[in-house]
């Protein structure tokens, strides 16, 4: 039995989302799916599908952009890049998360005693 | 946003679609067969429909925050300028609300299908006599045409509505009854509210006979009934002949018109058990399953038989010659048949319409340019925000979601004045109405979603502009930049929006010009009769069916007037066979016996038939000769008073007293003794030039249908005049009023088209007068820095003032120009409406520039004033 997959928890996907087009550039989202996966070591749980409306909604927010364009093999795709408005969101969130998983490491650690 | 949403939903399908093709691609490289490929690929993807479900509710969600936080953001920068959201408010108030109530008038009297089943396949079929005056089918004609056509699947005939007094066993009250024929409630798909309603079987067209049953109207049922249900089968006399009651109409049912509804529906051939005489009019319609041009070929081959089958017994000669020259019309009636009223006020009302449109169009271009320099106003708010990373869509749609909310905020403003203006038109047009009017022209559910649409597109409309400034043009850095000192200003656009607002104001005053003009020259005409308050008319009609049977006009008349003449007050009382101001009379050719040459010709006059007393109850003097007198009666000498013009056209200057002349063909008028000279007088038509009138003695013309009592008095109690006349049971009074009223109320088209457009006009010079201030106030306020650098060099404030004047006039000018080729193009709509000018009245041609040009003076002083007084110091200071 393979080990269980994580479920990606509420929010984080976002981060994901726009860590993979800061990194790699324009890419669309089957390419961002499978980023996603390959630097989580496929052990993320994640239904592509849900990808989508994510991606929508941050284009809402005004942190990435999308347009069509073509494929390597030419296909038609739709390829999101993130804005400037979304690098400073990811900066943001980036040292929120460094300081929350601090905090829940923290608690976490068993060399110390809470109590 | 059904657009939008498409195009959302086809680039997930697509996205979705391309995705599972990679991932395919994918696992086929990994060695997978095409088939396990696409089975893999989908159930990485997950659930496709859940995905479309959450795509949806994003897009959804998003859209509402972003319109919420819009409209937020909207009303917040209204509440800052209170000023400026009033009067925009009031103006789109008026405009939206006038429009929506012109509309909703016209949508009621002549658009709108009556609320029956397929109105479309109704027709009315009626007659044109020789003279083309509207008639209807007579009882053998339609008996005819039922027997012989094959394109209606039925016919209907019906009565107009008549007033009866109604007995219902526990009061007594005057009801409107309606005789039509059995088969109209099934055919029009007319439900009964209680019981059931006239059918086919209860009535015969041939032979004649009918079942003594009524259907009550739902507002008599109510009112004289209780609404019981426990009225059917109760018995009601209508002018004391029994009836039962069978059923209840439901609630507004108001026949195939618009502005009764019958209290009492009884078949057709019940008519005659009230009276024991035979109807002769009907109006039929029915519904064919074929076009109307099909129903008018097939009509005419019919109608020479159907004519030649039903001649009256007893028509010879020339009489039966006018009868077979009778001509069928074919109408549609899908609207209901109201030919009437909508002769009356379909065309000022079309006319004011469009005169409320424009209204509108200014309205909007006036916002527009109020908008233009707000939104250059906002320019720095709106620079901070594109610094801020907002999007130029997303603030440019700000400026939309701007106009269109102040522009719903104003329609609703304007519905309610609409329900406001038309139940005050409406009162004014049915005023002189004696029964209840059932006309419903208030706003329906169909004219409100029309106002949204129209208010919608005119929010839109006039905040495109500004928004399409702010797209095109601005960039953050640019509108920080210019921040307070700056020329940003409106630019082109912003003069060109306030021209275009001279232009339609121009348009709007000077159609205004024509239409008021017009009604003060009616007005001013000499009329030859007083318009005073102090001449009384009063409508009798019989005061019951057949209350005229076997009247002897000789004595009654007498005798009425004598019981008039004793009402306290009353100084002379008369009867008129015509009615005062009633349009027309009468026309027959008059000429003197002795002139041969004349005689062939005749003189076209008004034939008026008046009983003594007349004369002097309203007020035309005699010139010569004497009044009539109760001797002048039905088997006397033929007499006449002819006015003064024929007297002198016939006769000229021999006295006209004592000669003879014929009147018209009737052979006891071809020799008419003339018996006095009266002075010339516009009685009933105010416009009719031709004053040519013999007067005839109204006791010698017996085939008159129609009287009214003429009296003049002071402080005359009408209960008691009405009294005088109803105490000898033959007639009962209807409406009273002065002589004053009913002149006036003849030029209701005229007051009202007048009235509304000088509205119109007054309103369109404010806001043309408000664009322009607007323009020159912001200029100023742009330019307070270069004014101020200028006066610091010396210029002379007083030519700073020229400077901000001639600015606006030019545009001003511009402005009138454009609007008076469009002036007069437009005059020639209302031309119809006009009397006493032309559509190119020079008086209006010129008074209306002249009056945009002062009020733009006006508009431009203040800021000029403004100008004048920049102190330089402040000025330069500012920044």
């Amino acid at each position: 039995m393979p080990p269980s997959r994580a479920d990606v928890y509420h929010g984080t996907l976002a981060l994901m989302v726009l860590r993979t087009l800061d990194g790699l550039g324009p890419l669309h989202g089957y390419g961002i799916a499978r980023r996603i996966e390959q630097i989580s070591d496929n052990q993320l749980a994640l239904n592509q599908g849900t990808l989508y409306p994510a991606l929508l909604k941050l284009e809402q927010m005004g942190w990435i952009t999308s347009s069509w364009g073509a494929s390597e093999n030419n296909r038609r795709a739709r390829y999101y890049t993130i804005s400037r408005a979304g690098r400073k969101q990811l900066k943001a969130e980036t040292d929120n998360w460094a300081r929350a998983t601090g905090i829940i490491e923290r608690f976490l650690d068993p060399s110390k005693d809470l109590a | 946003m059904t657009l939008f949403r498409k195009r959302l939903d086809d680039r997930l399908d697509e996205e979705m679609q391309a995705h599972l093709e990679f991932a395919a691609a994918d696992f086929i490289a990994r060695g997978m067969s095409p088939d396990e490929a696409r089975a893999a690929a989908l159930r990485s993807f997950g659930g496709v429909t859940q995905t479309r479900e959450a795509w949806r509710e994003t897009y959804t969600l998003a859209w509402l925050d972003t319109v919420w936080q819009d409209l937020r953001y909207a009303v917040r920068s209204y509440r800052k300028t209170p000023g400026f959201t009033l009067a925009a408010l009031v103006t789109l108030t008026l405009a939206i609300g006038a429009n929506t109530a012109i509309f909703s008038l016209l949508n009621a009297l002549v658009l709108r299908d009556l609320p029956v089943h397929d109105p479309a396949t109704l027709v009315q079929v009626g007659t044109l006599n020789r003279s083309s005056s509207e008639s209807y089918l007579t009882l053998p004609m339609f008996r005819e045409l039922a027997a012989r056509q094959q394109v209606f699947s039925s016919l209907i005939g019906y009565w107009g509505n008549s007033s009866s007094e109604v007995d219902t066993g526990s009061d007594r009250a005057s009801a409107m009854i309606w005789p039509a024929t059995g088969n109209v409630f099934a055919e029009l798909g007319i439900r009964a509210a209680v019981g059931r309603l006239l059918t086919p079987g209860d009535m015969s067209v041939d032979p004649p006979s009918a079942a003594s049953v009524a259907v009550i109207g739902h507002t008599f049922w109510e009112r004289h009934l209780a609404g019981d249900a426990a009225a059917i089968g109760r018995t009601i006399r209508i002018d004391g002949a029994p009836f039962t009651i069978v059923g209840v109409a439901p609630a507004g049912f108001t026949g195939l018109g618009l502005v009764i509804e019958p209290d009492v529906t009884i078949p057709l051939t019940a008519v005659p058990l009230l009276t024991g005489k035979t109807i002769s009019s009907f109006a039929t319609s029915a519904s064919p399953g074929v076009t109307l041009e099909q129903v008018r070929a097939h009509l005419a081959t019919l109608w020479p038989d159907i004519k030649s089958a039903s001649v009256p017994p007893g028509y010879a000669g020339p009489r039966r010659e006018e009868f077979l020259g009778t001509r069928l019309t074919v109408a549609s009636a899908a609207t209901g048949i109201e030919s009437g009223l909508r002769r009356q006020f379909a065309q000022p009302l079309w006319i004011v319409m469009g005169i409320a449109f424009l209204i509108l169009v200014l309205a909007c271009v006036n916002l527009a340019s109020l908008l233009l320099s707000r939104g250059a106003a906002r320019s720095h708010e709106i620079g901070v925000r594109l610094a801020l990373g907002a999007s130029r869509w997303r603030v440019a749609r700000q400026m939309l979601t701007e106009g269109v909310l102040l522009a719903i905020v104003g329609g609703a403003c304007g519905v309610v004045f609409a329900f406001w203006a038309c139940r005050a038109i409406t009162a004014v047009i049915f005023e002189e109405m004696l029964f209840p009017v059932a006309f419903d022209g208030l706003p329906d559910a169909r004219v409100i979603s029309l106002t949204t649409i129209v208010a919608v597109a005119a929010g839109l409309l006039f905040s495109v502009v500004p928004a399409w400034r702010i797209v095109r043009r601005q960039s953050s850095t640019e509108a920080l930049q210019q921040n307070t000192r700056s020329v940003a200003g409106t630019g082109a656009a912003g003069k060109v929006l306030v021209a275009a607002q001279v232009a339609l104001s121009l348009v709007l005053v000077a159609n205004a010009g024509l239409l008021v003009r017009s009604l003060a020259l009616v007005r001013a005409i000499k009329t030859g009769v007083e318009r005073t308050n102090g001449v009384i008319v009063a409508y009798p009609g019989a005061a019951r069916l057949g209350a005229y049977d076997g009247i002897d006009n000789d004595s009654y008349y007498q005798d009425v007037l004598q019981r008039i003449g004793r009402v306290p007050g009353v100084h002379g009382a008369s009867v008129s066979l015509l009615k005062p101001a009633g349009g027309s009379g009468y026309k027959d050719l008059v000429a003197p016996i002795a002139e041969p040459s004349l005689l062939a010709r005749g003189v076209e006059s008004t034939r008026s038939p008046v009983s003594p007393g007349f004369f002097e109850a309203v007020g035309i003097p005699l010139m010569q000769g004497r009044d009539f007198d109760w001797s002048d009666r039905s088997t006397g000498r033929r007499v006449t008073i002819l006015s003064e013009s024929l007297a002198r056209r016939l006769f000229g200057d021999r006295p006209a007293v004592g000669q003879h002349v014929r009147v018209g063909l009737p052979a006891d008028r071809q020799d008419v003794e003339v018996i006095g000279v009266a002075a010339d007088a516009r009685l009933y038509n105010v416009k009719e030039e031709n004053v040519f009138a013999a007067y005839t003695a109204a006791l010698q013309d017996p085939s008159a249908s129609f009287k009214c009592f003429v009296v003049r008095g002071t402080g005359v109690s009408y209960p008691q005049l009405r009294r005088a006349v109803e105490e000898l049971g033959r007639e009962r009074v209807g409406n009273v009023v002065t002589l004053r009223y009913i002149t006036d109320r003849a030029l209701l088209q005229e007051r009202l088209t007048a009235t509304l457009s000088g509205f119109f006009g007054a309103l369109a010079l404010l806001l043309a007068g408000v664009g322009v201030f607007g323009l020159m106030s912001y200029a100023v306020a742009q330019r307070r820095r270069e004014i101020g650098i200028r006066m610091a060099l010396g210029a002379n404030p007083r030519r700073m003032m020229i400077l901000v004047v001639r600015d606006g006039l030019a545009i001003t000018l511009a402005g009138v120009v454009a609007g008076f080729v469009a002036a007069l193009a437009t005059a020639q709509l209302v031309r119809s409406l006009l009397f006493g000018v032309t559509p190119h009245d020079p008086v209006t041609l010129l008074a209306a520039p002249a009056f945009l040009v002062l009020t733009a003076m006006v508009a431009c002083w203040l800021p000029a004033r403004r100008a004048a007084r920049v102190d330089p110091m402040i000025a330069l200071r500012a920044d």
